[in-house]
């Protein structure tokens, strides 16, 4: 549940600063967002503690979520005429085969959810090294 | 140990912001910002059906303005007057074509190299510097007093520009045009000097530069009279503009002798090549209402330009009182360009002179601070170009100015040890805009005639017809009443005979109003037979001119469909003259299977090029395998510049010589006659067509020609519309070659009420990620006019309507 609520408040908020922002914002939300909810790491029993990967999946997908519907949103209104010659401009070096419309897709969620997922972690670490 | 995590991964994030945020090898945006669906490329992904909009406050309105966009999306524009009119104008301009308006007034100013670096070998940053010294921003400024000189045209310019900032004051990162986020900079300011530079653009392409330089090297080189043999000033047998025997309706001035011991210099220049066009043509052609099946005049014209996306032209409609103007505008300049009104319609092609003359200039010493004129030494003008480099520190370069203009060549540029000054008829004070102005709004012959006063440059045959009945054509420009051969060679500048004396009175340029024959027509032909009293040099059409008059006077009557087949007509005059005489030279008995089925597809061909003609791509081949033969062994070893013979002087050397010296190969020392020649190089060609496919079935003329139609950029293929298959050759009435060709068709029957057909290869909007983009290309390509809507108000409802945007004023 707690993943789910982060994970939402993180898009929410990136959402917000993307209208304003450079891309870099996104990265923004999901480390303010993974440091005010970050907690105090319990005591382990033993072995390395489950919660870390989390941190980052919640500001993954959040971010990703923002980048992919609305890339996605506005490629369906242009039936991907741009999203088509975009991939067919970043391959025209070297020629990769299937690379398209759906490739540029991907390509945009995936970095999304890189920036948000890598400004979750470090939010997240920071939270827990100033609580402990 | 927790620090130390939170700083590795805060390192990492680092990294990884720090490498979306800059450019990536060979990747000049970053990536980060690019894919941002927020404010990167996804935010140019346009609608694919555009939806109503709320009115818009524009601050500078002064009444409300209606813009009603047809099923093409072409926008008709209504405004309550002329300032509106022009600001709404520059408006939507820009909202289309911003990205393109900029880029093209970079490039006549002399500034790519400040937004794609310097190119491969320098060679943007060389084009740079070209521009700078040809003085284009000098020329523009010229031009801008011009305009700033009428109180008329000084608010056309105001309120476009104005409209044109509203646009540019609007946006946010997200909503910059593409290339911006692809070459990552931003849109400047657009000021009235950017209109005069896109016009000052445009003329250099149509009337920058000259033969000055090329001439004075092969004359020097040849001797006068090989010079003289294989460079002539006219084409034979052409049909001038001005139909032959037309009576002068003038007095001419008197037209200054050849300066008594006058002799061509002969200097040798060593200056880069800059690579003119001399394919550049355009048709337009009128026929009176007695030759006309509709019973009214009917004018046709097609420009053959640069084929680029965004297209050159940007059709409207422009609407206010006493204005109601359609047809296609140049994006940074206000008003049409070429179209029609209620009552009449206009074209134009290019005129052809040379209105550019180079001069030998002598500095008193190696400060350049003084040169010599007529009038003894005189102070020059510095002017040091900064040219700004992306990426790299900017260039500074020092362009010395003489009463004649810039100069162009020295020791700093183009290696030259003499000074080389400029003087370009482009750099002269006229009003082009307040022709096109009163060409928009003319109401008859006179507002026509008034309207041609102003225009300097470049020279255009501007064809008239009107809803009178009256068909009409001027060449109009500037023209200097030059001496025989002042201006074709290297001049002095300290001579007062090798200046600019006077120039021709307006009413002695070239023009015929509504001539017997009832029709007119040019090519970029010479305007004149040998009875016009004036000189004048240029490079002139000599295949489009003898075809458009054949076809016109062959036909009792003309239709408006007729009009568009003549447009839309591949067939090769050269062909037609030099084939049978190529043909008559091969000897069968020597020919393999491969060339006798080569011959026989020449012998069926019908002088057409059209996609699958195989006698075009066989001809083309052998003809100019057959120029190689004859040229490339004596011109190939000389020095840059040179000029190469025409096709035109070359098919009538081998018309009139069985034997003539150039026939002979200097390499093998070898002396050929005219039919051993030809044979030679029709067995060369159909080997070299063999190579690339064994097979003469597929010599198809599309297999050997494709149009490209690049982005203006022309370095992104997938912005462009490359390979495409059309009929056509450049010198041919359809000159649609691989990148230039017939940039707007248009076609006008000129009723009480006109009713007009056009096409242009590309789309109102220029964004790469519009469906508009390129909406019209197809048709083009297979031939297709559109039934142009001028509109008689915004409430017109006789036609379908996309939908209607209104901006009010605060």
């Amino acid at each position: 549940m707690r993943f789910i609520l982060k994970t939402l408040l993180i898009a929410a908020a990136a959402y917000g600063l993307l209208l304003f922002l450079p891309f870099w914002s996104a990265a923004l939300a999901a480390f303010v967002i993974a440091a005010a909810m970050s907690r105090r790491r319990r005591k382990k029993l033993y072995g390395k503690s489950p919660a870390k990967p989390w941190a980052f999946w919640s500001g993954f997908v959040g971010v990703a979520l923002v980048w992919g519907i609305h890339a996605w949103v506005l490629d369906s209104a242009n039936a991907s005429l741009l999203s088509g010659k975009i991939a067919q401009m970043l391959t025209s070096k070297a020629s990769v085969p299937g690379f398209g419309p759906a490739m540029m897709l991907l390509l945009t969620t995936l970095i999304g959810g890189l920036i948000g997922g890598m400004g979750a972690l470090t939010g997240n670490l920071l939270g827990e090294a100033v609580r402990n | 140990m927790r620090w130390l995590k939170f700083l590795f991964s805060a390192l990492i994030l680092g990294l990884l912001l720090y490498a979306l945020s800059s450019p990536l090898g060979p990747i000049p945006f970053a990536l980060g910002n690019f894919l941002n669906p927020y404010r990167g490329f996804w935010q140019n992904a346009e609608p694919e059906t555009p939806k109503d909009s709320e009115p818009l406050v524009l601050e500078g309105l002064q009444q409300s303005v209606e813009v009603v966009f047809d099923e093409r999306f072409v926008p008709h524009i209504f405004a309550e007057n002329e300032h509106d009119l022009f600001f709404v104008q520059g408006y939507l301009t820009a909202k289309d074509r911003l990205w393109q308006m900029e880029f093209q007034t970079h490039a006549a100013a002399g500034r790519l190299s400040e937004i794609v670096g310097p190119g491969p070998n320098g060679a943007v940053l060389n084009f740079d510097r070209t521009m700078r010294r040809k003085g284009m921003v000098y020329g523009a400024n010229q031009s801008l007093a011009g305009f700033e000189s009428n109180a008329t045209t000084k608010l056309v310019i105001n309120a476009y520009t104005e409209g044109v900032n509203s646009f540019i004051g609007s946006l946010k990162p997200a909503d910059y045009p593409l290339e911006y986020k692809i070459l990552g900079y931003k849109p400047e300011a657009w000021t009235t000097l950017k209109c005069a530079l896109l016009l000052k653009y445009l003329s250099d392409m149509l009337a920058g530069g000259d033969d000055d330089l090329e001439n004075t090297r092969m004359r020097a080189l040849l001797g006068q009279n090989t010079f003289e043999t294989i460079f002539p000033d006219f084409p034979r047998n052409v049909p001038p503009i001005i139909p032959a025997g037309t009576k002068w309706d003038f007095k001419p001035a008197i037209v200054p002798p050849v300066p008594a011991n006058y002799a061509p210099d002969s200097l040798l220049a060593i200056v880069p090549e800059t690579p003119r066009n001399k394919n550049l043509g355009s048709n337009n052609w009128a026929v009176a209402p007695s030759k006309s099946t509709t019973g009214h005049a009917i004018l046709a014209n097609d420009p053959h330009l640069s084929l680029n996306l965004p297209a050159l032209w940007y059709e409207v409609q422009l609407h206010a009182p006493g204005y109601n103007a359609y047809g296609v505008s140049l994006p940074g300049s206000p008003c049409i360009i070429l179209g029609f009104n209620d009552s009449i319609a206009w074209g134009a092609t290019n005129g052809s002179e040379g209105v550019a003359d180079y001069y030998r200039v002598k500095f008193k010493d190696a400060s350049e601070q003084e040169y010599l004129s007529p009038e003894g030494w005189k102070k020059t003008t510095l002017r040091v170009e900064v040219i700004g480099i992306k990426g790299q520190p900017s260039m500074l370069d020092t362009v010395r100015y003489t009463d004649l203009g810039p100069v162009i060549y020295d020791k700093r540029f183009g290696d030259q040890p003499f000074p080389i000054a400029y003087q370009w008829m482009g750099n002269q004070i006229g009003n082009e805009l307040l022709t096109f102005y009163s060409f928009n709004k003319a109401k008859g012959y006179s507002d026509y005639l008034q309207g041609l006063q102003s225009y300097v440059c470049p020279a255009q045959n501007f064809i008239f017809a009107s809803t009178q009945g009256e068909i009409a054509l001027w060449h109009q420009g500037r023209f200097v009443n030059y001496w025989k051969d002042q201006g074709k060679y290297l001049l002095d500048a300290a001579n007062p005979e090798h200046r600019w004396q006077s120039f021709t009175p307006f009413e002695d340029h070239p023009h015929v109003y509504n001539p017997a024959q009832g029709y007119i027509a040019s090519t970029n032909q010479q305007p004149t037979d040998n009875t016009y009293p004036y000189h004048y040099v240029g490079g002139y059409d000599y295949t489009r001119a003898p075809r458009i008059n054949t076809l016109l006077s062959n036909s009792a009557q003309v239709s408006p469909d007729m009009m568009k087949q003549f447009q839309l007509d591949n067939y090769y005059v050269l062909a037609e003259q030099l084939l049978p005489l190529m043909l008559s030279g091969l000897d069968s008995t020597r020919l393999t299977s491969i060339e006798l089925r080569a011959r026989n597809y020449l012998k069926g061909w019908n002088y057409t090029y059209i996609r699958g003609a195989q006698g075009a791509s066989i001809f083309e081949k052998w003809s100019s395998q057959l120029y190689e033969d004859i040229w490339q062994d004596e011109f190939d070893p000389m020095e840059s510049p040179k000029m190469w013979p025409s096709w035109s002087t070359t098919m009538d050397i081998l018309k009139d010589s069985i034997e003539f010296s150039f026939y002979k190969n200097i390499q093998t020392g070898l002396m050929t006659n005219r039919n051993a020649l030809l044979q030679q190089s029709f067995r060369e060609a159909v080997a070299a067509l063999e190579k690339d496919e064994p097979d003469p079935a597929q010599w198809t003329w599309e297999n050997s020609k494709r149009t490209d139609i690049r982005h203006l950029s022309r370095s992104l293929p997938a912005f462009s519309r490359m390979d495409m298959h059309t009929d056509g050759r450049k010198a041919v009435l359809n000159a649609t070659d691989k990148n230039w060709g017939p940039s707007w068709r248009l076609v006008i029957d000129m009723a009480y009420e006109p009713v007009a057909w056009g096409v242009w290869p590309g789309g109102v909007s220029g964004n790469p990620g519009s469906h508009r983009y390129d909406s019209f290309v197809d048709d083009w390509a297979a031939g297709k006019y559109y039934l142009l809507w001028k509109m008689k108000s915004a409430a017109d409802k006789s036609r379908e309507v996309r939908f209607r945007q209104q901006y009010n004023a605060r």
